[in-house]
C-alpha cells in the first residue's frame, strides 16, 4: 500500500471515529435530557388538574388526604425567606473576601477546603447538626428558625463559590482604573465590582435558594415533617404561624 | 465614619465571613462528635461491626448500612460519570449554539428538581417498570436507587465539567487544529486533559451528591438491612446510612443509645465525604500543577 | 447597586404582608399554649383520627382549640413524660419503664382506651392465597419460608413488606405475630424485609408486586389490595378484619388505641374525651376505618 493510501486510510478512520464519537456524545446528551422532558410532562399531565386556588390556599382536611397545602406553602416561604436573609450577606461577604481581599496563604487554602467540605456533607448530616446545635444547644426547639439556619449553612458553599466566580470574571482593569482615580478599595468593590458581578451573584443566591427549597432531609428533625400544627378552626389566621409544616409531602412519601 | 476606618471594618468583616466557613466545619464536626461519641463508648466495637441492624432491640451492626451506601453510590457513579462527562463534552464542544442555549438551562432545571419528587416518581413509575421488565422479585432495589441517584447526580457533574471545559483557552484548541488534529482528537487529547482539574472536581462533587442523597434513596431502595455481598445483591433491596438516619431519627428518644448511634452514623457519613473530598482535592491539585507544567 | 435598592423594601413589604396573613406570632418557642387549648400529640397511626376528632369537636366547642401533631407513639409518650402535652395518643401500651420515668417527674399516666385497630394482612389482588394462620405469618415474616408455594400459593418468592422499626404498628406486629405474643421469643423480622417509610409506600408496592405481603392498620387498606383472613390454627375458622370480628374478639391481630393523660385530665380534656367516647366520636372512628368501641352504658 502506498504512503498516500495509508494516510488517506488513516484519515478516513479518524473521520469515522469522529462521527461515531459525536453520535455517542449526542446520544448521551439525549439520555440525560429526555427523562426531564418526560418527568415534566408526566407531572403536568397528572397533577395540573389538582392545581386549583383552593388547593393552594386552604388547609388540609380529612387527615391530610384532602383539602389544600396552604400551611406547607407558607412554611416553605417563611423557611426560604429566613434562610436567604442569613445566607446572602454572609455568603456574598465571604465571596468578596475570596475574590478580592484574601492573600494567597495557608488560611485561604484552608477556607477553600472548608467550603468544599461544607458542600460535600450529606444533607441528612446537616439535619443532625441542626438538631444538636440549634434545636438542642441553642434551645430554639423544633422551629422554622432552626430549620432556616441549618439550611443557610448548607447553602453557604454555593453562594460563596458563585459570588467569587462572578467577581473574578469582572476584568481586573475596572478595579485598577477605579483605584487609580482615587477610590478606596471598598469603594471600588462596592460601586464597580459588585454591580458588575451582580447577575452572577444573584444567580448563585437563587440557585442556592432553589436547592434549599426542595430539600427535605436537613429539616426533617429541626422541624418534624409529619408534624403539622393545623388550626382546627377554618379561620386561616389563628395558628398558622407556628407553621411547623415543611416542604416535604404529607405522609404519602 | 472616616474612610480609613470604614476600609478597616470592611476588610475585617469580609475576613470574618470567610473564616466563618472553617468555623462552621469545626462546629459541625464538634457537635456530631459530642452527640455520637457516647455510642462508641457504650456499644462495643464488635457489636458495631456486626451484620445485623435492628435498633429497637439494641442490635447496632453498621456493616449492612455502610455496604448499602457504598453499593448504591458505586452504581450511581457508574451511571452518572460517563453520562455526565459525555453530556458535558457534548454541550461544551459539539452542540451547535442554539442547542446549547436550550440544553444548559434544561440541565439546571434537572438540578433543581426536589429529590422527594424524584423519589415519589421512582415509587410510582420506575419501580413497577423495573419489576416487570427485569423480572425482579421487587422493584425496590439497590439498582433502582443507583439509577435514580445517578441521574440526580448528572446535572452536578455536567455544570461543573462544562464550566471547566469552557475555561480552556481557545489557543489550545486552535493550536491543536492548526497542527492537523481533527475536532474529536482535540477534545480527547488536548481540551479534556487541560480541563482535568475541573473535570475531576465535577466527578467528586457528583459522587458526593449521590453518596449524600437521602429522600429519593429512602423511597426506592426498600430499606432492608441486608448485607449486600455479590453482584446479585444489586437487584435486591438495600438500606443506606442516609435513609437510616432519616427514617429512624424522627421517633427516637433524645439521649437514648439509638439516638447516639444515629449520630455515629452521621459522623461516619461526614468522615467518608471528608475523605473523598480531601483525596479529590489533592488529586485535582496535583493534576492541575502537572498539567500546567506540561502546557506552559 | 442603585438599581437593586428598591428590591429590599419591596421584599420586606411582601414579607410583612404575608406574615400578617399567616399568623398571630407566638411569644417564644417553648411557651405554654393558651388556656383554651388542648395539645394532642403522638401516634401516627392515630393522627388522622385525632385530626378528624379535632376538626369535628371544633364545631361542637368552638372556643376550645385542639392542636394535633403526629411523630409516633414514642414521641407522644415522651411528651407525656416531660409534661408538655395534655393528651398523648398511642397505638401501643405505655411501657413499665416509661411509667416509672413519668412518676419520676411527678406525673401519673392515666390510660383511656378510645378505639380499636385491626392489623390487616394484605397481598396483591391476584394472589391466590386466601387465608393464613398466625403461625404461618410468623414463619413467613421471620424468613423461614420464602416461597408462596409453601403456604398454598403460586411458585413465587415472598417479598415481605413492613413499616419502619419506629412505628407502633411494626412493634405490635413483632410482638403479637412474629413472636406469637410470647415475651421470651426473640424472633426477628427477616433481614430482607422491606421497611417502607409510610403506609402509602406499602400500598404502592402491593398494588403492582404479586410477590408481596404486607401489613398495616385497617384504615389504610384500599380497594386495590386483597386482605388475607387470619386464624389461630390450620383447621380453625379464619376471619377477615372488620368492626364485627374485632369487637367480638375473634380477629387475632387487633389492638387497643389509647389516649394517655398526665394525671387526671383537666375539665376541658375530660369533656373532649367524653365526646370522643360518645356516639359522635366513635362514628368518626368507624368512618376512618378503625374499630369503634362497643357502646357501654
Amino acid at each position: 500500500m502506498s504512503r498516500t493510501t495509508k494516510v488517506h486510510a488513516r484519515r478516513r478512520r479518524r473521520q469515522w471515529t469522529q462521527r461515531a464519537g459525536f453520535a455517542l456524545l449526542t446520544a448521551a446528551a439525549i439520555a440525560t435530557t429526555l427523562p426531564i422532558v418526560l418527568i415534566v410532562f408526566v407531572i403536568l399531565r397528572r397533577g395540573l388538574a389538582a392545581l386549583t386556588p383552593e388547593f393552594l390556599f386552604t388547609f388540609p382536611t380529612d387527615g391530610l388526604r384532602a383539602g389544600g397545602i396552604y400551611p406547607a406553602i407558607l412554611g416553605t416561604i417563611f423557611l426560604t425567606f429566613f434562610m436567604t436573609i442569613v445566607v446572602a450577606p454572609l455568603g456574598i461577604a465571604a465571596g468578596i473576601y475570596l475574590a478580592h481581599y484574601a492573600p494567597d496563604n495557608r488560611l485561604t487554602r484552608a477556607i477553600r477546603v472548608a467550603i468544599l467540605n461544607l458542600a460535600g456533607i450529606p444533607s441528612v448530616v446537616y439535619g443532625l447538626f441542626g438538631l444538636a446545635f440549634f434545636v438542642i444547644f441553642f434551645q430554639m426547639g423544633t422551629s422554622i428558625l432552626a430549620g432556616a439556619l441549618t439550611l443557610a449553612i448548607m447553602t453557604l458553599p454555593v453562594v460563596i463559590t458563585t459570588t467569587e466566580e462572578a467577581l473574578r470574571s469582572v476584568p481586573n482593569s475596572f478595579h485598577v482604573v477605579s483605584v487609580s482615580l482615587g477610590g478606596t478599595d471598598w469603594q471600588s468593590v462596592r460601586r464597580i465590582l459588585l454591580p458588575q458581578g451582580l447577575p452572577g451573584i444573584l444567580t448563585g443566591v437563587i440557585l442556592g435558594v432553589e436547592r434549599a427549597a426542595g430539600e427535605t432531609a436537613p429539616i426533617l428533625f429541626t422541624r418534624r415533617w409529619r408534624f403539622l400544627i393545623i388550626s382546627t378552626s377554618s379561620r386561616p389566621r389563628s395558628r398558622a404561624c407556628r407553621p411547623k409544616c415543611s416542604t416535604a409531602r404529607p405522609p404519602s412519601c | 465614619m472616616s474612610p480609613a476606618l470604614r476600609e478597616r471594618l470592611v476588610a475585617v468583616a469580609v475576613r470574618v465571613a470567610g473564616v466563618s466557613t472553617i468555623a462552621f466545619i469545626l462546629v459541625i464536626f464538634f457537635f456530631l462528635i459530642q452527640q455520637g461519641l457516647p455510642a462508641l463508648v457504650e456499644v462495643p466495637l464488635s457489636d458495631l461491626l456486626a451484620r445485623r441492624w435492628y435498633p429497637i432491640e439494641g442490635v447496632f451492626g453498621l456493616l449492612p448500612l455502610v455496604l448499602g451506601s457504598l453499593l448504591v453510590t458505586l452504581g450511581a457513579t457508574v451511571i452518572a460519570v460517563p453520562l455526565g462527562l459525555l453530556t458535558a463534552v457534548y454541550i461544551a464542544e459539539v452542540a451547535p449554539r442554539p442547542v446549547r442555549e436550550v440544553l444548559k438551562p434544561f440541565i439546571e432545571v434537572l438540578a433543581g428538581l426536589p429529590s422527594v419528587m424524584l423519589g415519589f416518581l421512582g415509587i410510582v413509575a420506575l419501580a413497577p417498570e423495573l419489576y416487570h421488565r427485569l423480572n425482579l422479585s421487587t422493584g425496590l432495589t439497590a439498582f433502582t436507587g443507583a439509577l435514580l441517584l445517578g441521574w440526580i447526580a448528572i446535572p452536578t457533574i455536567v455544570s461543573v465539567a462544562e464550566d471547566a471545559l469552557d475555561a480552556v483557552p481557545r489557543a489550545y484548541r486552535d493550536g491543536a487544529l492548526a497542527l492537523g488534529a481533527n475536532h474529536w482528537q482535540t477534545i480527547w487529547r488536548v481540551t479534556l486533559p487541560a480541563a482535568r482539574g475541573g473535570v475531576l472536581t465535577a466527578v467528586m462533587l457528583g459522587i458526593g451528591r449521590a453518596f449524600g442523597e437521602t429522600m429519593a434513596v429512602m423511597m426506592v431502595t426498600g430499606n432492608a438491612a441486608v448485607m449486600p455481598l455479590g453482584l446479585g445483591s444489586l437487584f435486591q433491596p438495600v438500606r443506606t446510612m442516609t435513609a437510616t438516619i432519616a427514617a429512624e431519627m424522627g421517633e427516637v428518644a433524645g439521649g437514648s443509645l439509638h439516638y447516639h448511634v444515629l449520630f455515629l452514623v452521621g459522623i461516619l457519613l461526614f468522615l467518608i465525604s471528608l475523605a473523598v473530598n480531601l483525596v479529590g482535592a489533592s488529586v485535582v491539585f496535583r493534576a492541575r500543577t502537572r498539567a500546567e507544567r506540561i502546557l506552559s | 447597586m442603585r438599581r437593586a435598592a428598591p428590591l429590599l423594601p419591596i421584599s420586606l413589604t411582601a414579607f410583612v404582608v404575608l406574615f400578617a396573613f399567616g399568623c398571630t406570632p407566638d411569644s417564644s418557642p417553648g411557651a405554654a399554649p393558651p388556656e383554651r387549648a388542648i395539645v394532642n400529640k403522638g401516634s401516627d397511626t392515630m393522627v388522622n383520627l385525632a385530626l378528624a376528632w379535632a376538626e369535628a369537636y371544633q364545631q361542637v366547642e368552638p372556643a376550645v382549640d385542639v392542636s394535633v401533631t403526629g411523630g409516633g407513639s414514642g414521641t407522644g409518650i415522651a411528651a407525656l413524660i416531660n409534661g408538655t402535652v395534655d393528651l398523648a395518643n398511642a397505638s401501643r401500651q405505655i411501657k413499665p419503664e416509661e411509667i416509672e420515668e413519668a412518676r419520676g417527674n411527678g406525673i401519673e399516666p392515666v390510660e383511656i382506651v378510645v378505639a380499636r385497630d385491626a392489623i390487616a394482612v394484605i397481598v396483591h389482588r391476584d394472589n391466590p392465597v386466601d387465608h393464613l394462620t398466625l403461625e404461618q405469618l410468623s414463619v413467613i415474616y421471620s424468613g423461614a419460608i420464602n416461597n408462596w408455594a409453601e403456604v398454598g400459593g403460586a411458585d413465587r418468592t415472598i417479598v415481605r413488606l413492613s413499616r419502619e422499626t419506629n412505628s407502633g404498628t411494626h412493634v405490635y406486629f413483632l410482638e403479637e405475630v412474629l413472636r406469637l405474643g410470647d415475651p421470651d421469643n426473640r424472633t426477628l423480622f427477616a433481614t430482607d424485609t422491606l421497611l417502607l417509610p409510610s403506609s402509602e409506600g406499602i400500598a404502592a408496592e402491593i398494588a403492582y408486586n404479586e410477590n408481596a405481603i404486607g401489613y398495616d392498620g385497617l384504615g389504610y387498606v384500599t380497594d386495590d389490595m386483597k386482605v388475607i383472613a387470619v386464624g389461630q390454627d390450620a383447621a380453625g375458622p379464619f376471619f377477615l378484619p372488620s368492626v364485627e370480628t374485632v369487637n367480638r374478639g375473634v380477629y387475632p391481630i387487633a389492638r387497643d388505641l389509647y389516649i394517655y393523660s398526665p394525671g387526671e385530665p383537666s375539665s376541658q380534656a375530660r369533656d373532649y374525651l367524653a365526646w370522643i367516647l360518645g356516639p359522635l366520636g366513635q362514628e368518626l372512628v368507624a368512618s376512618l376505618g378503625f374499630v369503634p368501641l362497643e357502646p357501654t352504658s
